[in-house]
């Protein structure tokens, strides 16, 4: 027993210190990110401002709750006319209540994909927050003192975005900047974060910029106002009952 | 009682509004062939109420009516409508022309629900009628273009053209001056003699009764001998 | 006979109260047949549109394509060579095309569209569907260089205009985004908003190489000898060439045929409603002939005619009126109908507003025999109704009270 357990923690040790020390391959700077950004579970509050060419400008208020990427409700509180909406994830289905008339949709396969409220951000983008490490391959393509530049490239083509470029700033291990590119490596949005924050030894950006590279003057600003980590929600937080409550 | 008269009532009683007014009660009556015949009397005294049974227009609540023969009250609507159509004539005392048809139309009527006529004997039939009535040349007005004689004399060649065996003419002369009146009368004899048809007259015109052969009067309903 | 031709010497007679009682069917009964003729005419032209762009004669999915709310590339027909080679020489097939459909959007500038990527054979598609030659600027699409057609009214909506760079972002069948950026070599208009204002044409391998499904389709449309076998041909084939789900054009345009037949039944009700004024107008006027003419019908009946005779006697009164109506509105109907059929009706007062046909521009109503038919037949068949009832109190009235008091 004692024999299997000393090369196991030796080699735990040996990988921490790496990590502390300096991170070396992509794969690790990508877990570092990783840790920073996917929520295990996590209870927020936030507004989406989305910017339309034409100068319109939208404003969402909404509440959330998710738990990896398998879980998340939100709730919308601002504008008025929005306010109660709900929307439930659970895997891979989405419903939307709306409360004025009392009617649940559900969201299925493309949709799922579909900018939100006209925006950038897609319900998928909004509900997911799965480890970045499962789904690409990485590499380093530019190093310098304060910054490394990671490709990332699908292994399949299931992703929405099967090439992206990080922009990961060497301190924090936060992406500055992240470009998402098309299943030909052609470049369709930029992530930017413009503020990040420090919650315990987490570093999350709390004010991100999503902009389309095709259309031209077209963004959507997500600001969270309030974030709590590591939330344990009662198991009938997901429940179709409370979407419609 | 003769039973070669072409009409016999025996014992008819007639009452309306359930039994209240009692039109006939108890009328015997029997009309030879080719009859001139006068029904006089007072207004109300069922002269028309008598003609209506005799004509089957209406069937009596007790006693019988033959016309023909037949006794009408044992005929359904339907036979006693075949028996007017066939041997019964009507002449009223407003005349009743049908307003939208010719002279000749008006007198063709009765031939149209007749069988064996065509349109050609039909016309000739109505045209000779008219003739015998004195209407020649005007076959083809319509009856607001014709006078009141004029028009009662349409009624009568209507009521005749199809030959039919007895006349009712209720109160015939009502509507017309007394001149006009008498003419009419005479016609209709002239006609009874020349045809051999039977006629019954409603009237209390006295001129008139004094041309009829036989006078039948009424009163309340019942005979006055 | 006789009552026929009583009939119509008392409608003469009344020359007045004839006219305008057959004037108010009359009225309704041209409604009648101009609504049909649009209604006809509106069909024609949407069938003519829907198969010419839309729906073809026969299609073949995968299975479950039709199944969706809005089909995308989870079910997809593969192997699409051969199948096509096997419908080439396949009888009562006139011509055979593959297409394949997909949702994205189209981007101009600041302007983005969600829109219909449509993939065509530039060789094959013009032999089943007409969209390839609606092209009114520019040129259409020749051969695989990746360029895109779009429709006049879609162009107008974003300001495209032939040679535009556009950018085209789909979503692949794996799950992938793919984006292509190709000029706009021409600008179709069809009539039918789906080619004009919701869709994009590309050569079909440039839209297997966006969906990421080389040699597939989602569809593959056939042309027959005639619109009217597409269901015979649809089932010859799905027992020759099973697997795919094979779909007639009416199957198809289902949808639409129902609208049709909705509005169709909407519009009948309003028409019955107006020919039921009209009908109460003819029974109005029987009633009151039979009123008038009481103590007639008393001396008819006592010269021996019968109840029903009589009867029939306001039964032709009302046909002939029926007759009258009918004939004048069958007449004005079809010359109103033959104008509006060569001027058109047209939509522009519409606008871009989705009308729930797949037309444009302008409606041209036809003559159909059997809806001016059934229009008299439906006129005659009211007004008999509508006579029905004086009818049968002029039948029933006693003769006794009819002649003494002028009153049935
Ligand atoms: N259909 C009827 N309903 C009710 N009462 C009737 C009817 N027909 C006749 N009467 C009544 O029966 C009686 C006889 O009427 P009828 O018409 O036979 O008399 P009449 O001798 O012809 O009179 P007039 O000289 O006025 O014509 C009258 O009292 C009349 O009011
Ligand atoms: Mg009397």
């Amino acid at each position: 027993m004692v024999t299997i357990h000393i090369p196991l923690l030796l080699s735990l040790l040996l990988l921490c210190s790496m990590v502390t020390l300096h991170a070396q391959t992509a794969e690790e700077w990508l877990q570092r990110v990783d840790r920073h950004m996917v929520l295990a579970s996590a209870e927020y509050r936030a507004t989406m401002t989305v910017h339309l060419p034409r100068g319109v400008e939208r404003l969402f208020r909404f509440e959330g709750k998710v738990v990896g990427d398998r879980l998340g409700m939100m709730e919308f509180l601002e504008p008025p006319r929005q306010k109660g909406t709900r929307y439930l994830k659970r895997e891979n289905n989405l419903w939307i209540y709306f409360p004025r008339q009392d009617r649940t949709m559900q969201i299925q396969g493309h949709m799922l994909r579909q900018g939100v409220q006209g925006g950038d951000l897609s319900f998928e983008d909004l509900t997911e927050s799965g480890a970045m490490l499962d789904r690409y391959r990485a590499t380093i393509s530019r190093e310098t003192d304060t910054t490394v530049i990671i490709l990332l490239e699908s292994n399949d083509m299931t992703v929405s975005y099967p090439y992206r470029e990080l922009l990961v700033d060497r301190r924090s291990s936060l992406p500055i900047r992240i470009v998402n590119s098309d299943a030909g490596n052609r470049p369709i949005k930029e992530v930017a974060m413009l503020k990040t924050e420090r919650f315990g030894d987490r570093i999350y950006p709390v004010l991100t910029e999503i902009r389309s590279l095709l259309v031209e003057n077209k963004w959507t600003r997500f600001e969270i106002e309030d974030i709590r980590f590591g939330v344990e929600f009662p198991p009938e937080t997901f429940t179709r009952k409370m979407l419609e409550r | 009682m003769t039973d070669d008269g072409v009409v016999q009532v025996n014992g008819v009683e007639k009452s309306y509004s359930e039994g209240q007014v009692r039109a006939l009660r108890g009328v015997d009556l029997n009309v030879p062939q080719g009859a001139f015949l006068a029904l006089a009397g007072p207004s109300g005294s069922g002269k028309s109420t008598l003609l209506n049974l005799i004509g089957g227009l209406d069937v009596p609540d007790s006693g019988s009516v033959v016309v023909e023969g037949r006794q009408l009250d044992n005929l359904s609507e339907k036979e006693r409508t075949l028996l007017r159509r066939e041997k019964i004539g009507f002449i009223f005392q407003q005349f009743n022309l049908v307003p939208v048809l010719t002279a000749r139309e008006n007198v063709e009527l009765p031939l149209e629900i007749l069988p064996g006529y065509t349109r050609h004997s039909r016309r000739e039939a109505a045209d000779k009628m008219l003739r015998l009535v004195g209407l020649e040349g005007m076959e083809d007005r319509p009856p607001n273009k014709l006078s009141g004689g004029q028009q009662q004399r349409v009624a009568i060649a209507r009521a005749l053209v199809k030959r039919p065996a007895i006349v009712l003419a209720d109160e015939p002369t009502a509507n017309l001056d007394g001149e006009t009146g008498m003419a009419v009368v005479e016609l209709m004899r002239r006609m009874r003699n020349e045809l051999g048809t039977a006629f019954i007259l409603s009237t209390h015109d006295p001129r008139v009764i004094e041309r009829a052969e036989t006078l039948v009067r009424l009163v309340d309903g019942r005979i006055a001998e | 006979m006789i009552a026929i031709r009583l009939a119509w010497r008392n409608l003469q007679r009344n020359r007045r109260r004839t006219v305008l009682t057959s004037s108010a069917l009359a009225i309704g009964l041209t409604v009648l047949i101009v609504q049909l003729g649009l209604l006809d005419g509106t069909d024609q032209q949407s069938i003519n549109n829907l198969v010419a762009y839309d729906v073809a004669h026969v299609k073949a999915f995968a299975p479950g394509y039709m199944d969706q709310d809005l089909p995308g590339l989870d079910h997809t027909l593969s192997g699409v060579d051969s199948l096509l080679s096997l419908l080439d020489g396949t009888r009562d097939v006139v011509a055979a095309t593959a297409r394949l459909e997909m949702s994205g959007m189209l981007i101009h500038g600041g302007e983005e569209l969600f829109t219909r990527v449509v993939g065509v054979d530039p060789v094959r598609d013009g032999d089943v569907f007409g969209t390839l030659r609606a092209v009114v600027e520019g040129r259409s699409i020749q051969d695989e260089t990746p360029v895109a057609l779009v429709g006049d009214r879609l162009a107008s909506d974003i300001g495209l205009g032939v040679g535009d760079i556009v950018t085209l972002l789909v979503r692949s069948a794996p799950g992938a985004l793919n984006t292509r950026t190709l000029p706009v070599v021409g600008i179709l208009s069809s009539g039918h908003p789906k080619v004009d204002q919701f869709a994009v044409y590309v050569p079909l391998s440039l839209a297997c190489d966006m969906a990421l499904l080389p040699d597939a389709a989602t569809e593959i449309a056939i042309r027959t000898e005639r619109l009217k076998d597409s269901e015979l041909v649809s089932r010859t084939l799905a027992r020759i060439i099973p697997g795919p789900d094979w779909r007639a054009w009416d199957d198809l345009a289902g949808d639409f045929i129902r609208l049709a037949r909705m509005k169709r039944t909407a519009q009948g009700i309003i028409i019955a409603v107006l020919a039921l004024l009209a009908a109460v107008g003819i029974a109005n006027t029987m009633i009151m002939a039979v009123h008038e003419r009481t103590r007639e019908i008393g001396t008819l009946r006592a010269f021996g005619f019968s109840s029903s005779l009589i009867g029939r006697i306001f039964l032709w009164e009302g046909m002939l009126i029926g007759l009258i109506a009918g004939s004048a509105a069958v007449i004005i109907g079809v010359a109103v109908v033959s104008y509006l059929g060569v001027h058109g009706i047209s939509l522009e007062a519409y606008g871009d507003m989705d009308i729930g046909y797949p037309i444009r521009d302008a409606i041209y109503p036809v003559i159909n025999a059997g809806s001016v038919i059934s229009s008299f037949i439906f006129g005659l068949v009211l007004s008999l109704l509508a006579s029905w009832g004086a009818s049968r109190r002029a039948a029933r009235g006693q003769v006794v009270r009819a002649l003494r008091e002028g009153s049935l």
